[in-house]
């Protein structure tokens, strides 16, 4: 089983990945972590006993980085013997997502972001199999109540788990849920690559240019 | 005809890991249930396994089970109504927005106006608050009771847990005739003996587990009716105070 697990910074995914192995169900678990600038969640994983691997996009885009080296983590997945791989990778701007066709979607959103932020999510939140809503302590119920419908206003078809990362309470709903999704992927096989393209252009400025105002279009 | 709401709750374990020993306890639609103990003792915690229907993976282990609620509403998280400690509301909304974006999330009728939520909030708070406000800026007090009209009009659940309503810096005897009534199942965590005698039974928790179960006897009643007494002696001196009359 494959599971990618997005979200902003700092939003509760490496709780959400730690819930998911403590949880049980998910035979041996290792994890890929892709991060953009500097990682200290490979420590937080092999702390907990987890194979962990990780990657630095550094000037890439963290998608574009997935993208590449999915053979590799294919590979490391393989050669540790790992029933489960999740890939917990950066934050990313909205336009992308980092779901593979054959992976378990799962995006973690924080609750205390406010209740616009959902709409100015894009296929990270939209795509998603799982939704998690994650510090949810932060704000009253009727909030939490409110955020919520404005998640599913965006991704009706998700399952939605409330999760508590500092508790760990709706860990075992979220790895029920993950599990019922993964039954119900579509069988992609190996090389499927991504659910949403990549922008279909390399740009300028992904090409490492910095002076301002060159038009692509 | 349904059955009546029914809430189980199957022991768990307290901070230090020992099992709690009260037994499976029963509440029925209409008890009103009283939850002591020292701060840090986790009554908050109970609220939380209360409102989530916990099934077991919260640190307390403990499971609640309720009947007698359609499966939909239950599943929907729709079936238990909370007021947390939280006096402030973190949305970037007006009070119009939030009690309209809220009723419509809730699914409920849309002809529930969100003034007539305002209205039943302004008369729990001291200063009224306007519909295009921003929730942030309300003072607690003022937060505090659009949350409870909010909690009663809005949410309306058979099952209302409150946390600390004495400290909400509005009326609590308004707000508690407000929140007690229509065969809810009500379960307010309170440090106020007023309000603990107003309760049929209370929990006692220490170390974060519960410690023992006690129904208030005929006796506690009297005290309760006494209390009553010196608390409205204390309100009426407390307006007059406010409005710089003679205390005599
Ligand atoms: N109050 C509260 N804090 C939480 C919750 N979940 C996570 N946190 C805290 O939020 C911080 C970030 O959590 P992580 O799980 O590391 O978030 P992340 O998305 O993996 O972060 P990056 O990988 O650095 O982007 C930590 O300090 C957590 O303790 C929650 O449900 N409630
Ligand atoms: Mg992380």
């Amino acid at each position: 089983m494959r599971i990618v697990v997005g979200g902003t910074p700092s939003s509760g995914k490496s709780r959400v990945v730690l819930a998911l192995a403590q949880a049980g169900g998910f035979g041996r678990l290792g994890v890929a972590k892709l991060d953009c600038v500097t990682t200290s969640d490979d420590r937080l994983f092999a702390g907990r006993g987890l194979p962990v691997m990780a990657l630095l996009a550094g000037r890439h885009c963290p998608d574009h980085l997935l993208m590449e080296r999915l053979p590799d983590l294919e590979a490391w997945q393989e050669a540790q013997g790992l029933d489960t791989l999740v890939v917990e990778t950066a934050g990313l701007c909205g336009r992308c997502a980092p779901y593979l066709a054959d992976a378990v979607a799962v995006c973690v959103i924080d609750c205390a972001a406010g209740v616009r932020a959902p709409r100015k999510l894009g296929p990270l939140l939209a795509d998603a199999d799982v939704v998690v809503l994650s510090k949810g302590d932060l704000v009253s119920q009727a909030e939490r109540e409110v955020f919520g419908a404005a998640v599913t206003s965006r991704n009706p078809g998700a399952t939605r788990v409330w999760f508590d990362g500092l508790t760990g309470e709706g860990g075992w709903e979220l790895a029920r849920a993950v599990r019922a999704r993964a039954a119900a992927l579509p069988g992609a096989g190996p090389g499927a690559g991504l659910r949403t393209p990549l922008p279909q252009l390399y740009c300028s400025y992904c090409l490492g240019r910095s002076e301002a105002g060159i038009r692509m279009m | 005809m349904a059955d009546a709401v029914t809430l189980v709750l199957e022991p768990g374990r307290d901070k230090m890991g020992r099992p709690e020993t009260c037994g499976t306890l029963t509440f029925l639609a209409g008890q009103v249930v009283a939850i002591c103990g020292p701060t840090g003792s986790g009554k908050t915690r109970l609220l939380s396994d209360l409102e989530r229907l916990s099934p077991g993976d919260s640190p307390t282990a403990r499971r609640v089970v309720l009947s007698g609620v359609a499966p939909e509403r239950v599943d929907a998280g729709f079936a238990v109504g909370r007021i947390s400690q939280t006096m402030q509301f973190f949305l970037d909304l007006t009070v119009a927005e939030f009690v309209a974006m809220h009723r419509d999330a809730r699914g409920v009728d849309g002809e529930l106006a969100p003034e007539s939520v305002l209205a039943a909030a302004n008369g729990l708070a001291g200063e009224p608050m306007r519909a295009d406000q921003p929730l942030a800026a309300l003072s607690g007090g003022q937060a505090r009771a659009l949350m409870v009209a909010d909690l009663v009009l809005v949410a309306d659940a058979p099952v209302l847990l409150i946390d600390e309503i004495e400290n909400a810096g509005i009326d609590r005897h308004a707000a508690l005739e407000f929140l007690v009534r229509r065969n809810r199942l009500v379960f307010l965590a309170t440090h106020d003996p007023l309000i603990a005698l107003r309760a049929d039974l209370r929990l006692i928790l220490g170390e974060g587990g519960i410690r023992r179960v006690i129904r208030t006897t005929e006796e506690e009643r009297r005290t309760a009716a006494r209390l009553e007494l010196a608390d409205r002696e204390v309100r009426d001196l407390r307006e007059r105070l406010r409005r710089g009359e003679a205390l005599a």
